[in-house]
């Protein structure tokens, strides 16, 4: 048991392992061992560098999340429970999720300037289908007898959200923020190499640049960590919370 | 405490999908008093569970008229399903809490569930209860709010018989320490026989009423399975369209 435990530990050593051998090997600067990235990443952080384009992407992360959550949860309600509404939207949202992202992107910018706002609303327009079409599903298969157990009890309209609607949206609305966070993580980089002058994507369209792969190493490692942090701090916990009364 | 006045000239419902449309009810009219356990017994299909909606609100597209107690205020209603409809991730005691109303009198918790011997799993979520647990929260819910009005839409079915039996008599006792109106729905005639002031038979599709039956058993007596069984052969000797309907 205790070995299965320790499994993805030896894991990872094995692939640290594997990545010293080869740079060893190979002995180019296109692949730098995994010493010198470590050095490359600290350096990065005592100068502030690191820190602060990471604080900024973050910044964008945070807000483009929460607002496609927010927006897209309330539609998906909406479209979950009005089927002529749905019937309506249903196109404009299948137009949406096939919409290559690099397209809304380079449209956001064209119309609303290299602005802050724009490359918000870039990646809110990426996520928000996404979002839209899990919690319309999750919406969908309320259990009605609940609901009705709740209307008959002349329950309030919040009581009922919070104790009855809530819960059976809960895995859907997790589902929606773990498959968005990742997303989210992919277009902001390339929004911030397209129309930002700050961020891990513009840091790392300018190590590209010069061809610096141990710096955008030493990002990409940051970035492997901190989601790892998100899921580990935030999200499981959560997860582990809402499903306390299963079995 | 409330009398209900049940008027209900026609109940249809719309052909939809394979379904084609029926009339349920048709001229089904009668009244419970106030205080008084009333047993609506039928044949499955004869809409007693769709009348039970449209008695609680959750139906309204029908003709007639459903009057509950004084007009000016809306009747607490405690509703027993047919299935025990309980929220999953609230444990046995927040489930029961659930139908509380904010600044209206209820019952006290902690009695309600010891007298349904339901005090030891209180702090347990449903999907670890038994089926006649289940059922029996489910009636500590509607118990609670000290409703004017108690629907019950056979919520002892898919028991076994000793567990149905134990936890009727729990509902004949909780009642008869605070007797609400209520209007049951059975096709046990035995059960609404052992459980009703009073019986009400309904035909088949669509549904109206055939007879009324007053039970003339004393409440102590209920329990003597001979007395019910002597009660439900003159009812039948009496009133033969029933024999045939059930």
């Amino acid at each position: 048991m205790a070995f299965q435990r320790l499994l993805p530990l030896v894991s990872l050593i094995c692939l640290i392992a594997l990545w010293q051998i080869t740079a060893t090997v190979l002995q180019s600067s296109l692949l730098p061992a995994p010493i010198k990235v470590i050095q490359v990443l600290l350096d990065a952080t005592v100068s502030g560098d690191l820190p602060y384009n990471l604080g900024v992407t973050l910044a964008r992360l945070t807000a483009s999340f929460f607002l496609a959550m927010l927006l897209g949860s309330a539609l998906g309600i909406l479209l979950g429970r009005h089927r002529t509404l749905d019937q309506f939207f249903d196109s404009w949202i299948i137009v949406l999720l096939n919409i290559p992202a690099l397209v809304t992107i380079i449209l956001c910018f064209v119309w609303f300037g290299l602005v802050e706002s724009a490359a918000i609303l870039a990646v809110v327009v990426n996520k928000l289908p996404n979002v839209v079409v899990t919690i319309r599903e999750g919406t969908r298969v309320l259990d009605r007898n609940l609901l009705e157990m709740a209307q008959s009890y002349n329950i309030s309209r919040y009581k009922t959200f919070r104790h009855v609607i809530w819960p059976q949206l809960y895995p859907f609305v997790m589902t929606a923020a773990r498959t968005g966070l990742a997303l989210i993580w992919k277009i902001i980089l390339v929004v911030e190499m397209l129309g930002r002058s700050n961020g891990m994507g513009y840091q790392l369209h300018l190590y590209f640049q010069l061809f610096d792969v141990a710096s955008i190493l030493a990002y990409t490692i940051t970035f492997i960590v901190i989601i790892q942090l998100i899921e580990l701090l935030i999200l499981k916990p959560l997860d582990k919370h809402a499903r306390r009364w299963r079995r | 405490m409330t009398g209900i006045r049940i008027d209900v000239r026609s109940k249809l419902f719309k052909a939809e999908g394979k379904a084609k449309k029926h009339l349920a009810i048709k001229d089904l009219e009668f009244s419970v008093a106030s205080g008084e356990f009333s047993c609506l017994v039928g044949p499955s299909g004869c809409g007693k569970t769709t009348l039970l909606n449209i008695v609680a609100g959750l139906d309204r597209h029908f003709e007639g008229r459903i009057a509950i107690g004084a007009q000016h205020k809306r009747p607490l209603i405690g509703y027993v399903f047919q299935e025990p409809r309980l929220l999953p991730w609230r444990t046995v005691r927040q489930n029961v809490e659930f139908a509380l109303q904010p600044g209206r009198p209820h019952e006290a918790i902690d009695e309600l569930l010891s007298a349904l011997g339901l005090e030891h799993v209180q702090q347990v979520y449903p999907e670890r209860l038994s089926l006649g647990m289940s059922r029996r929260v489910a009636l500590a819910r509607a118990f609670v709010i000290r409703p004017d009005l108690l629907l019950m839409d056979e919520p002892f079915v898919s028991l076994d018989a000793p567990t149905a039996r134990k936890v009727r008599t729990l509902l004949a006792e909780v009642w008869n320490k605070r007797p609400h109106t209520v209007l049951f729905v059975t096709h046990n005639v035995r059960e609404a026989i052992m459980l009703a002031d009073r019986l009400v038979f309904l035909s088949y599709a669509p549904g109206t009423v055939i007879g009324e039956v007053p039970v003339s058993i004393a409440r102590c007596d209920r329990n003597r399975e001979e007395a019910i069984e002597e009660f439900r052969q003159n009812l039948l000797s009496e009133h033969p369209e029933i024999g045939e309907l059930l």
